[in-house]
């Protein structure tokens, strides 16, 4: 069956407080102070990306000749037209015949990377492939777009043996809806401001069909899962205002808390539900069920996994999630806007 | 038309990746890749790919504050000596004038620096290690 050998993720140095960012737009305080990951001005997706690969490859113990498929998934690459995905196999010395693909469109590239290569690997047709997610996200100033867009980069290999977790599944659901969006050349994202209504119909709805939907696939049940990955809404005050989806699918916060990095890195984009992966994959036990669901743009990718007895004996090579608070430093808005390029720096 | 290709394609295991040329009768990692003569012994028997270590100590380094168009201002440029033995000069990243000492123990990071019409520019710098524990590789 094929599945996860390794893991890894990488998370900017910087943060900046939305407590900072209300001050600096002259918002009230927040209620609940959460914070969120700036790049730094040299560092971007493929960056992260390359750091990332290489602590999954640590994670993995292979050797990166071994990697015959390299797929990217971001919304935030530097190029519209030029493979980036190749400067991360450059950097780890991926071979000359592995195959590479970029995906994109919404925050489901990482997951669309992630199925895609499932079914590269299910068909036999490579044996050992890299799943890489990344995006460094912007909101325009004094929005809630602005308060949750951070960055971060994440990636998975996958093969069929020494798995440390087994893909049991995977199930999507589909639609045409508009809640966030970002034309060429545009640097910020813009929605549609009707947070409650994008909730109900393009969050919820795509989620429920999405993860009700493996469930039924599968035989299983919410009560089959610990853990449950999934894209939050920037809905801030109240995380439990953004859990209908999951309440409705029987699953609660013990599912989704140790999932969540949005208060920590904020919404980073293609890489959250990986970068939570690596969170949970610190803190499961052989056997646990866990389900990764993404969101972006109305669609929804559920996949189903269960951890093997390899987890266990690979864990001191797991780089942990922790490490990346423990360096972090604190940035004022200024420094911040300067980092993200919203005011002109000394260069 | 822009220079930046060639120099790129030629010269990605060092840019990219890292990697000197370890001399095959002194063991003298000889970064950047100049090819020909081992810069220690003198001896041109040949060398092997050697992946340099990420991690290092500043052996000197110096503070600019005049730099090309699209270069940091001020830009710290640092001689490292890695631990494996090879000493290479970086840019640093991350990192204060005021907080530079020699010494300092560095980790050499994947970055992007500098474009050639809008062609980007990737390869390594230096960012001292934090006491806090920015340890992974």
């Amino acid at each position: 069956m094929v599945g996860i050998i390794g893991v890894g993720a990488y998370v900017p140095t910087y943060r900046i407080k939305l407590s900072e960012i209300l001050k600096a737009n002259n918002f009230p305080p927040p209620l609940i102070d959460v914070e969120k990951a700036v790049p730094n001005l040299d560092e971007d997706v493929v960056t992260m990306a390359a750091e990332a690969t290489a602590s999954a490859i640590k994670h993995a113990g292979i050797s990166p000749e071994k990697i015959e498929a390299l797929y990217m998934g971001t919304t935030s690459s530097p190029y519209t037209d030029r493979t980036v995905v190749t400067t991360v196999a450059a950097h780890i010395g991926a071979s000359n015949s592995a195959n590479v693909m970029e995906f994109g469109g919404s925050a489901r590239a990482g997951t669309s990377a992630l199925l895609a290569c499932m079914d590269l690997i299910s068909s036999g047709r490579a044996k050992c492939g890299l799943v890489v997610a990344a995006d460094s996200l912007l909101g325009p100033p004094g929005t809630l777009l602005e308060f949750y867009s951070g960055a971060g980069a994440a990636a998975l290999l996958l093969a069929k043996e020494n798995t440390i977790a087994e893909i049991e599944g995977a199930n999507s659901s589909t639609s045409e809806f508009a809640d966030k969006w970002r034309r060429c050349g545009d640097p910020y994202m813009r929605d549609s401001g009707d947070d409650r209504f994008a909730r109900e119909y393009g969050y919820t709805k795509p989620i429920v069909d999405a993860v009700g939907g493996l469930m039924k696939k599968l035989g299983k049940t919410s009560k089959d899962y610990k853990f449950v990955i999934q894209q939050m809404l920037p809905i801030g005050l109240d995380p439990s205002k953004g859990i209908d989806a999951s309440k409705k699918l029987g699953f609660d916060m013990p599912h989704l808390m140790p999932g969540v990095t949005l208060n920590t890195f904020g919404e980073t984009g293609a890489s959250y539900v990986f970068i939570g992966l690596n969170q949970v994959i610190e803190q499961a036990k052989p056997n646990d069920r866990m389900m990764i669901v993404s969101y972006g743009g109305g669609c929804s990718d559920a996949i189903s996994l269960r951890l093997t007895p390899v987890a266990d004996a690979r864990k001191t090579a797991l780089h942990s999630i922790k490490d990346f608070q423990k360096s972090k430093e604190l940035l004022n808005y200024v420094q911040y806007c300067k980092l993200k390029g919203i005011i002109g720096t000394s260069a | 038309m822009s220079i930046a290709s060639p120099m790129l394609w030629r010269e990605i295991p060092q840019l990219y990746r890292l990697i000197g040329l370890k001399c095959k009768k002194c063991g003298y990692i000889n970064f950047p890749r100049m090819g020909s003569i081992c810069l220690k012994c003198g001896s041109s028997e040949g060398f092997e790919d050697h992946q340099i270590s990420r991690r290092g100590k500043v052996v000197t380094f110096t503070v600019e504050h005049v730099m090309p168009p699209g270069f940091e201002i001020p830009t710290i440029m640092a001689i490292v000596d890695t631990d494996d033995g090879a000493r290479l000069m970086v840019s640093m990243t991350q990192a204060k004038p005021e907080e530079v000492k020699i010494d300092m123990p560095v980790e050499l990071v994947f970055r992007r620096f500098g474009e050639a019409d809008g062609l980007l520019r990737y390869g390594f710098r230096a960012k001292p290690i934090k006491e806090s524990g920015d340890v992974k590789k």
